[in-house]
């Protein structure tokens, strides 16, 4: 159960200060990257387990406590020692519960930024850095949110107030190996509706639903020494717009994937969009040819 | 021994450029440190390394640290679906016709009608 508080004792002071901002941005190299990306997301795992396991076991230790304080009545005082231990043990697993709340970080890192990453390095020659700007906080803050609707009615329904959120957790940019420049930004809209109603003996009951809207972008800017622009192959179904200047090709890319859920989104689609874009291009002396 | 004949990257291709120090014994390419896979005791590059490992379902190969092995096993699995990468080395290797069989398979149908397919297979390059 210890597993976690030990893996944030090893991390280094710049990961655990990433922790406490929640925050995780500055320029590396891809290798470096990865690595402080490993740590965190490995620690994130640990302490989700550890912390599920913590919470269980301490409403377990504080039902304890009230059983031997009852027992304590009918077989006497000495169980009280046993209900002073379970309260110690109890309020030591609360603590590690709640600390292991307070470092709790956006699955986002291990289930999209991390894999991207790891697929962008193979593009990438050793010493090139790249930028990247990570939200770990939760989606929805009250900093992030956007706008809350009015009551309104609908169905049976008699109360609907929903609120919107824009997340936009994870943004970067990368100088590839063939001089292309790429740059991504995920937002995730989320619309968080809390909704009464009245059941037919008078009860009145809530329920919540959310549904989430990833916006992803994409910019390549390709040279115009290494391609050109060529018809596009099968699409992602993106919105896709292309343009010019003297030194390169910019294709501009914005996907909308929906989900009921809050889970992260799948990382695939920003791949599929970076290769969506690659897949316009052609090799320039080819073309000219 | 010569430069390494294994080509890195994934959205596009390129040559490694490293100098060789082994012959995989698939594929009998020169390989460098960087491309021999480490788990084939060096005996293997990676790309072979990746096929022979490589189980059908891709959720069997569960990696939670993403390390370079996945991203090689990913990348084939990729190209397989249909991405056809394009290569900007100079370095002309047929291990990759067959790597890349289903991308060239979609492109032939393009070559036939007589426009020039830019983004055909690493032997045009």
């Amino acid at each position: 159960m210890f597993g976690a508080l030990r893996v944030l004792g090893e991390l280094s002071p710049a990961q655990r200060t990433m922790l406490a901002k929640k925050r995780f941005a500055g320029e590396f190299t891809p290798e470096a990257l990865l690595d402080q990306m490993r740590a965190l997301a490995a620690f994130d795992r640990s302490g989700d387990a550890d912390r599920k396991k913590a919470g269980r076991w301490a409403v377990a230790a504080f039902f304890q406590v009230v059983i031997g304080a009852v027992a304590s009545l009918f077989f006497g005082r000495w169980l009280l020692l046993y209900s002073l231990a379970m309260a110690v043990t109890a309020v030591v697993l609360a603590f590690i519960w709640y600390r292991l709340r307070l470092s709790d970080i956006s699955k986002n890192l291990g289930a999209v930024a991390l894999p991207f990453v790891a697929i962008l390095k193979l593009d990438m020659k050793p010493d090139q850095t790249l930028t990247v700007d990570i939200d770990l906080s939760e989606p929805m803050l009250a900093r992030k949110r956007q706008a809350a609707s009015p009551k309104y009615k609908r169905g049976a329904y008699i109360k609907i107030v929903d609120t919107k959120y824009a997340d936009a957790w994870f943004s970067g940019s990368a100088r590839l190996a063939d001089a292309t420049v790429l740059r991504w930004r995920v937002v995730d809209n989320i619309t968080l509706s809390k909704r009464t109603k009245r059941t037919p003996r008078g009860k009145y009951k809530m329920s919540t639903r959310q549904a989430k809207r990833s916006v992803i972008s994409v910019a390549v800017a390709l040279s115009r020494k290494s391609y050109a622009i060529g018809p596009a192959e099968r699409s992602t179904g993106a919105k896709a717009t292309v343009s010019a200047s003297d030194k390169n090709h910019m294709i501009r890319l914005v996907r909308k994937v929906k989900s009921k859920s809050l889970d992260p989104l799948e990382w695939r689609a920003l791949v599929d969009l970076v290769s969506d874009a690659y897949r316009r291009a052609v090799p320039a002396t080819r073309s000219a040819a | 021994m010569n430069d390494c004949q294994c080509k890195t990257g994934f959205f596009a291709l390129r040559d490694c450029g490293q100098p060789a120090v082994a012959q995989c014994e698939t594929c009998s390419r020169a390989m460098c440190h960087t491309h021999a896979a480490v788990e084939s005791r060096f005996t293997q590059c990676g790309d072979c390394w990746t096929r022979t490992t490589q189980t059908q379902d891709p959720r069997d190969r569960r990696n939670e640290n993403f390390d370079d092995n996945w991203a090689n096993s990913y990348r084939s699995r990729y190209y397989a679906a249909g991405y056809a990468p394009i290569y900007t080395g100079t370095h002309y290797h047929h291990y990759y016709d067959q790597y890349d069989t289903r991308s060239f398979r979609n492109q032939a149908s393009e070559i036939e009608d007589g426009s020039d397919d830019a983004r055909a297979g690493f032997g045009d390059s």
